[in-house]
């Protein structure tokens, strides 16, 4: 039952996300709804819930995207472990913790993905400083949000290691 | 270790190499397989939503179409009621006028019936004198039928027809100098007998030598004519000439209604063929 809410989810997630991406971009940039929901479905949720669907999630950047596919998957799937690691030793219950945690996790993503892109072309991955301080920034706002509703999924958030 | 830590773990493995695998894999099935995979599950999500992006889009353009519709409904319905109160006093006249002709035994004034026509043909060499039009015998066209006019608002005389092919007619204009009729001038009722000139302006013979018409007042077909249906308008007194001493009448010049040179489209009456079946 958890699978097919979080199925549902993925797909809501993914249109809202091409939608905001085509039709609210501010000076090139917009939030990345897919990796909030993907940090609060990891950050809700126990690792297979979380891990599986940030996969998913980077999956569909990958899909469309012209360069590197399995680039965003594989970093988003780093983010979702790193959550996992801290979600016991941090408290991400309040908005601005949460915001917090999406605008670091949104920057290391353009870092991970940049450092993929130099390993497996040969060159750095860089979009610009307004893309990579903006769409962090944008990103954050709207975590809290997301949040809110994986928390109406019901996730069991799995055990203290 | 734990079993939730063991179980992050694994996940991390196998998603990890995973997306290693796509990206070292060349752009083969397994690539192109994954690619098919979120196609198909996520297209249908995008089409929809695009879809109803548009129509939310269209929303406030329909309003405002809407609402624009609203306020020429709300004109028109004004116009159409001037329209119908307008019919309705045009239907009284008529009836008036039925109702005096039965009283003074004059024939009553038929409704006009006709058909629209382009001017197809002007020549030069005859720009006074007659044009051709694209309706003949198959739209019911018959020699003598009244052509009119309008033009500037006005409705007036411009001919008649004089040659019927089988999809032109030839028209007798009234500048023409072979061209006649009988008309009164407004106000007055003095009969006269209009005529052209092969020019522009028309002659208005035979007025009594006590008319005194004024430059300006307008000159219709008569109600004797039995060509043409009466109270049309023929033209507007130029001048008055002065009377010659051994002319029993007086004589004007006439500018026409509707100027001949400058028509494009006329309707052709069918009285003619109406008082034939008759």
């Amino acid at each position: 039952m958890t699978a097919l809410r979080l199925v549902v989810f993925y797909l809501a997630c993914v249109t809202a996300h091409w939608w905001v991406g085509t039709h609210l971009s501010i000076a090139g940039a917009s939030p990345s709804l897919l990796l909030a929901a993907a940090v609060a479905v990891a950050t809700l949720g126990g690792p297979l819930a979380g891990h599986s669907f940030a996969f998913f999630c980077g999956l569909y950047l990958d899909f469309m995207s012209a360069g590197l596919f399995g680039g965003y998957s594989l970093a988003f799937t780093v983010c979702a472990y790193i959550i996992w690691f801290f979600k016991w030793r941090m408290d991400f219950a309040g908005a601005a913790a949460q915001m917090a945690l999406a605008f670091a996790l949104t920057v290391l993503v353009g870092l991970e993905y940049g450092v993929i892109g130099l390993v497996f072309t040969g060159k750095l991955i860089w979009r610009g400083w307004a893309y990579s301080i903006l769409m962090p920034l944008f990103t954050a706002i709207v975590t809290p949000f997301l949040f809110i509703a994986a928390g109406m999924l019901s996730l069991d958030g799995g055990k203290r290691p | 270790m734990n079993k939730e830590k063991r179980l992050a773990n694994l996940a991390l493995l196998i998603f990890a190499t995973l997306s290693l695998l796509f990206l070292v894999l060349p752009t083969g099935p397994v690539v192109g397989g994954a690619r098919a995979i979120l196609s198909f599950a996520t297209y249908p999500f995008i089409n929809t939503g695009e879809n109803i992006s548009e129509a939310a889009y269209g929303i406030p353009a329909g309003v405002v179409s809407l609402l624009k519709t609203e306020q020429e409904n709300r004109r028109l319905r004004e116009a159409e009621k001037e329209d119908a109160l307008l019919r309705a006093q045009l239907e009284a006249a008529l009836a008036e006028n039925r109702r005096l002709s039965a009283l003074s035994a004059l024939a009553p004034v038929p409704r006009w019936k006709g058909i629209w026509a382009g001017v197809i043909e002007r020549d030069p060499a005859h720009w006074n004198s007659s044009i051709t039009i694209n309706r003949g015998l198959r739209d019911g066209v018959a020699p003598h039928d009244p052509v009119i006019g309008v033009q500037n608002g006005k409705t007036g005389l411009v001919g008649k027809i004089i040659e019927v092919s089988r999809e032109t007619s030839k028209v007798l204009l009234m500048t023409d100098d072979m061209f006649s009729v009988t008309c009164y001038v407004q106000g007055r009722g003095w009969d006269a007998l209009a005529e052209g000139q092969g020019r522009e302006l028309l002659r208005l013979n035979y007025l009594p030598t006590e008319a005194q018409p004024e430059a300006g007042a307008e000159v219709f077909t008569s109600p004797a004519s039995v060509v043409y249906p009466p109270g049309l308008s023929i033209g507007a007194v130029l001048r008055v000439h002065p009377r010659e001493n051994f002319m029993t009448f007086i004589s004007a010049d006439l500018v026409p209604t509707i100027r001949p040179g400058a028509v494009k489209e006329v309707y052709v009456l069918k009285k003619a063929a109406e008082a034939r079946t008759k």
